[in-house]
């Protein structure tokens, strides 16, 4: 398994400060391990959406697969951010119908990411970074950005609003979860 | 892959005062089955380890022994269909009969291969841990490398010491 | 990533399609191969386990098994 490491910033929720983190384009076992005994517990506790999410299960099944690649981020010694992406799918959008896409498979931030847990110290911009990565291995991939995922329902205006995503609304074959995919220009315009 | 942003960009794309939900992804399973569809759900996530453990470990007894689906199920008293599910569809829960003719038809421990296959909701941290282990060492390929036989080995080995 | 070299040789008529592919996906040529071989390994492996591979007609639904090597 290749292990790249990027320096990416996010940004102290309470300082304000942007403060280094490391992105690996591969889940190593110590992402899952901290996946399992640091992330897991909280959102069990809150019966969060995510808390269904087993990513030891999902990495064994998509790790021996070329379609798939992983990114891991990473600050202050936790794992902050998890995203599996798909490499052989294709867009929807009209004007790039057919062509293939980066499509985000899953993208779990740490649960002190989506909510102040006392204690832990929260990160701002962890869904901008894997954005960010996986514009970059469709830019690598030779697809322009492209890129697609389905929205969990409070994650809509990140994707449409901040992302600059097209919503191309419920699909009724993926839960009712909204469709979004990025054009090569918007992906363009989200890296500048 | 590299990721190239300067720290400008960070600056400019995360404010402090922002409140995102990230979150991208079926809840459930079924878009691991590489059909682009996640359809209906309706198994929690936990108890995937095992069952794809199980479809697993049945592909894999059955390659060993260089049996097709076909002869298997002829073999075992199971349906092809069936046995096709149970090996393909990690969602998948097999029917306990199912279960029985499998494990006495390649001599496994039956409690223990009925908590694997989900058949009981008994549940073990240990078992689960174990099918990570064997789970995570199981690639596609057709033949089985002798690390993939280790694994079997060593995980029929700890199945027969959960049946109790 | 680490990545290694080969040489691939190719008929004309091969390269040619893949040519029209590299046009057509707006990929290049080394994109192309490496998007086959993910395909093909995706296919395989449900192939393997004893899956079919059936394409459906979008205008009439018609389901066609597609055999593959």
């Amino acid at each position: 398994m290749s292990d790249s490491t990027s320096v990416v910033y996010l940004r102290n929720s309470e300082s304000g400060a942007l403060v280094e983190a490391e992105l690996h384009d591969s889940i190593l076992q110590r992402h899952l391990d901290d996946q399992l005994s640091k992330w897991k517990p909280l959102t069990t506790e809150h019966a969060e959406e995510h808390g269904h999410w087993d990513w030891q299960a999902k990495w064994a099944f998509f790790a021996p697969q070329l379609s798939y690649q992983s990114f891991a981020l990473e600050c202050n010694g936790r794992t902050q951010g998890l995203m599996i992406v798909n490499t052989i799918k294709r867009c929807r959008i009209q004007q790039q119908a057919n062509k293939h896409l980066v499509y985000v498979e899953y993208l779990e931030a740490a649960p002190w990411n989506r909510r102040p847990i006392p204690g832990e110290t929260q990160y701002k911009g962890v869904g901008q970074v894997m954005i960010a990565a996986a514009i970059q291995l469709s830019i690598d991939e030779g697809n322009h950005g492209r890129i697609g995922l389905h929205s969990l329902p409070q994650a809509n205006t990140f994707y449409r609003d901040k992302c600059g995503m097209t919503d191309l609304g419920p699909d009724a074959s993926y839960q009712n979860l909204r469709y979004f995919e990025m054009t090569e220009a918007k992906a363009t315009a989200f890296m500048q | 892959m590299t990721l190239e942003l300067n720290k400008e960009w960070f600056d400019k794309r995360i404010h402090q005062d922002e409140e995102y939900e990230v979150g991208a992804g079926c809840p459930g399973l079924e878009a691991i089955q590489q059909t682009s569809e996640c359809g209906q759900a309706e198994r929690e996530d936990e108890e995937f380890a095992e069952t794809f453990a199980f479809g697993t470990l049945i592909r894999f007894l059955r390659r060993d022994r260089r049996l097709k689906i076909e002869q298997l199920a002829a073999n075992a008293r199971v349906e092809v269909a069936e046995l096709v599910k149970i090996e393909l569809d990690p969602n998948y829960v097999p029917q306990p009969r199912s279960v029985h003719q499998l494990a006495a038809y390649f001599d496994l421990p039956q409690r223990a291969l009925l908590k694997l296959s989900n058949v009981t909701m008994v549940h073990s941290t240990q078992l689960r841990d174990a099918a990570y282990r064997f789970a995570a060492n199981a690639s596609q390929i057709s033949e089985l490398s002798r690390e993939e036989r280790a694994a079997m080995t060593e995980f029929v080995e700890f199945l027969g010491s959960q049946d109790s | 990533m680490n990545k290694r070299t080969m040489t691939l040789n190719l008929t004309e008529r091969e390269m040619q399609v893949l040519d029209e592919l590299c046009v057509r996906k707006g990929l290049n040529k080394t994109a192309v191969m490496r998007q086959a071989l993910r395909l093909y390994q995706a296919v395989d492996s449900r192939l393997e386990a004893g899956d079919k591979l059936v394409i459906e007609s979008d205008k009439t639904k018609e389901k066609s098994e597609l055999v593959v090597l």
